[in-house]
């Protein structure tokens, strides 16, 4: 059996002429190295079982990449089926009419049965426990090596959880961030709860853990940096970018900036990260991207079109530009209206269509439709093309993966393999690395990070999830801030005439829904009043099919500000849910006049299947998610409008 | 220089007069040439003969390389069929030569050719190839496979 010694030779052997069987072992290593990362990765996973020497030689010496790499990634699709999670892979280094979707047996099925992946980098992921929360776990998939992070000395039984996961080059550490936002322990009178039931998370804590080759079991644990100093969006970090973690902050009632935040895993520093000047990034409608090593952000616009801003080098705001538009596009397999199972609206409930994965070596954008469906956008033409690959999943959210046998303590010269073209550039390059304009090539040598967890989240309920200022009362309102002439202007404009004394110091605003109006052009209007008891009986309306008509509400603001009062509608016929609609409404100051709303026109379904009753369920709900209105009620769809 | 002729001589003693252009493709002869070490005849000690005249074949093959994609995609043909002569054992000899000469080249050539061959095979196949022991128990092996039961799929199962 070849020793390490003999693998590791680099001059010539004599056993040249008369070597035959261990003929791949007489070759030096660099040589072996650079033919196994040739290999897509499941081939590689069975040379471990030729014999211990070829497993150590590939485990051990890490020296060995497959030949996925950024631009060639191994997709893991995550499936969050209830009971248990599923992953299943995509290499899309192999020829594309080999690539077929291959199941994990998972190792931890049976202690975390779902799971949610934090992150994945140079092929390690970091997975959380979806159940309960608390265990964070180190995983190979491909090697099915794992680890149980330690749990946090701190613990909170009330918290809200952000992740991080990351590795720096210069350190050559992986580091797990977890930044928990709780309640404080005993004070439950500084506005902890807001409204009804809206709970508020003013503590934090920001705690990290470090793995690198040095680390033993001993000397894993969790250490604190304090509070945190900022309030992210809840989900993981979306793009590790120039030995970063980046997160978008959450807008405050008065300061609707949200912030691009970067934490340095070398000096774990957060620091603001300049943004384009694109507007529209105040609502959730961007998510954060690592394409070619640089930091992009992907704006969304209406019907699933999308813009992709590139910060062509790093920390330069100057250096952001538009460099993709996406139009919309409706894959084929979308066409076909499956039933969305009830699990996928944990993180895609009508959330953002389009999630952008990364650049592929093709300069193609690989994208993902409703989580069902992978599409490769050829940004050259304009063109799209659906990726069908054989045993694809009905529902997944894929995270880019770099497939190798590593582990967090394999000694990462593993770039300075299969990288061969950036080797002569690295070495200069890594100290002014956070000032510099990326090449294609360097980019190679950045690791792809997840691009974006959790990006179908629902954008209502993220912001419903907003971490808000203290609730004010009207008069406080109006007191604070008087020397700020431009925010008293803006209050002046939102509150109107508010005749102060008239409004009591009660902190919550009352909504009153006095009555919906169907407006139909050519037609009476017609007027529902709402029941007391938010349930009308019998048949509250009928539509005739195929017919234009707008939505009037009309309702009045009591007491205090409702602010991103929002309308939810949802219509099931014979059981099944058809047709969700939402409605932003805005922000509305109390007055005694009710204002009137008008939703944009819709026209009513057509054709036999769709006449009938119909049976739905409309809310009013605020930021905070405060309930003001929920009506249960049906309706019919025939073929004419009912005798007037 | 008197002309540009070069002659390479194998460990075994074969000699091979080669154009100075094609002896250039052996980056260990054109850093002799460039040092002025070259009188008109190079031993080669470690290689071989038989070895030798495959690589001077690649060399002189690709002593033009043309940006035109006509010709590179002739020349993919020519590798290919080129790569085809030999087995594995071969193979291994003329990577070794390639790493030796350094011939960036061909080295690539040959280690994707061994990277394609083996891509398919079980792991009782490349014990075969390789001439290497299975050194796990049953039930060892029996484990490593269930757990790595995604690997073992395409491989398993005959091919439609």
């Amino acid at each position: 059996m070849a020793s390490e010694k003999s693998f590791k030779k680099r001059k010539i052997t004599d056993d040249v002429d008369g070597g035959v069987g261990g003929g791949l072992e007489s070759l030096p290593g660099d040589i072996i190295a650079d033919i196994f990362s040739r290999l897509p990765i499941s081939s590689i996973a069975r040379l471990m079982f030729v014999c211990r020497s070829w497993r150590s030689i590939l485990t051990q010496h890490g020296r060995v990449s497959s030949s996925s790499s950024p631009t060639k990634p191994c997709l893991l699709l995550h499936c969050d089926s209830p009971i248990r999670n599923g992953l299943h892979f995509l290499d899309l280094s192999e020829e594309e009419k080999r690539i077929k979707t291959k199941k994990f047996t998972l190792r931890f099925a049976s202690s975390m049965p779902e799971f949610d992946v934090v992150g994945s980098c140079n092929g390690l992921l970091c997975l959380s426990d979806s159940l309960y929360n608390d265990s964070l776990y180190l995983y190979n998939p491909f090697t099915t090596n794992s680890l149980v992070l330690p749990e946090c000395s701190n613990k909170y039984h009330d918290q809200e959880l952000v992740f991080g996961f990351g590795f720096h080059e210069m350190t050559k550490e992986y580091k797990v961030l977890k930044i928990v936002y709780f309640r404080g322990s005993s004070s439950s009178n500084n506005g902890i709860y807001r409204g009804r039931g809206r709970i508020q998370y003013k503590q934090s804590e920001v705690q990290i853990l470090t793995l690198s080759s040095k680390t033993t079991d001993q000397s894993l644990s969790w250490r604190s940096l304090g509070k945190a100093p900022y309030k992210f969006v809840k989900r993981s970090s979306e793009a590790l970018v120039n030995g970063r973690l980046h997160f978008v902050t959450r807008p405050r009632r008065h300061v609707p900036d949200r912030k691009f935040v970067s934490f340095d895993l070398e000096d774990e520093e957060f620091k603001e990260i300049p943004k384009p000047d694109c507007g529209g990034l105040n609502r959730t409608n961007h998510r954060l991207v690592n394409l070619k090593g640089c930091l992009c952000a992907v704006v969304y616009g209406n019907y699933g079109k999308l813009d992709i801003w590139v910060m062509k080098t790093y920390g330069v705001k100057e250096s952001w530009g538009k460099e993709y538009s996406i139009g919309t596009y409706l894959p084929k397999g979308l066409k076909q209206n499956l039933d969305r199972p009830m699990w996928i609206w944990k993180n895609a409930e009508n959330g953002k269509v389009v999630r952008v994965l990364c650049l592929l070596e093709n300069g193609e954008i690989l994208l993902e439709y409703k989580s069902r469906v992978l599409v490769a956008y050829d940004p050259k033409l304009g063109k799209f093309k659906d990726l069908l690959f054989h045993g694809l999943p009905n529902w997944f959210h894929t995270v880019v993966h770099v497939g190798t046998l590593s582990w967090f303590d394999t000694p990462l010269d593993l770039w300075d393999m299969g990288f061969d073209d950036n080797n002569n550039n690295k070495d200069g390059d890594d100290d002014n690395s956070s000032s510099r304009t990326r090449t294609d090539d360097d980019a190679l040598a950045r690791q792809m990070s997840e691009s974006s967890l959790c990006a179908t989240e629902e954008e209502e309920d993220d912001d419903s999830k907003l971490q808000l200022g203290p609730q004010y009362t009207i008069k406080e309102h109006l007191e604070k801030d008087k020397d700020d002439e431009s925010l008293r202007k803006w209050k002046e404009q939102l509150l109107g005439s508010v005749d102060v004394t008239n409004i009591g110091e009660t902190l919550d605003p009352e909504v009153r829904i006095l009555s919906l109006a169907i407006l139909s052009p050519g037609r009476p209007d017609i007027v529902l009043l709402v029941p007391e008891n938010g349930n009308p009986k019998g048949m509250w309306f009928t539509l005739k099919e195929g017919s234009k008509y707008n939505l009037k509400f009309t309702f009045q603001v009591n007491n205090n500000i409702v602010s991103g009062l929002r309308y939810t509608n949802t219509v099931w016929k014979t059981g099944v849910k058809v047709d969700r609609a939402k409605e932003m409404l805005g922000t509305f100051s109390p007055q005694l006049e009710p204002y009137n709303h008008v939703m944009p026109e819709e026209t009513t379904p057509s054709g036999m299947f769709a006449r009938g009753s119909y049976s739905a369920r409309t809310k009013f709900l605020d930021d905070d998610n405060k309930c003001y209105l929920e009506i249960n009620y049906s309706f019919d769809i025939r073929k004419e409008w009912p005798a007037v | 220089m008197s002309s540009n002729k070069i002659v390479l001589t194998s460990s075994d003693g074969e000699s091979f007069e080669v154009e100075e252009v094609v002896a250039r493709k052996l980056q260990i002869v054109g850093h002799m040439i460039e040092d002025d070490c070259v009188i008109n005849e190079i031993p080669l000690q470690n290689v071989t003969g038989d070895i030798l005249s495959m690589v001077i074949e690649y060399c002189k093959t690709h002593v033009d390389e043309e940006e035109s994609e006509e010709a590179q995609t002739k020349l993919k043909t020519w590798d290919k069929e080129f790569m085809k002569k030999f087995d594995l054992k071969t193979h291994l000899k003329i990577i070794l030569a390639a790493n030796y000469l350094n011939v960036k080249g061909l080295l690539d050539l040959v280690s994707q050719t061994i990277a394609d061959n083996i891509k398919d095979y079980t792991p009782e196949k490349i014990r075969e190839v390789f001439g290497v022991e299975n050194d796990y128990t049953e039930e060892e092996e029996a484990e490593v496979r269930k757990e790595n039961a995604w690997a073992f799929d395409e491989a398993d199962t005959p091919k439609p």
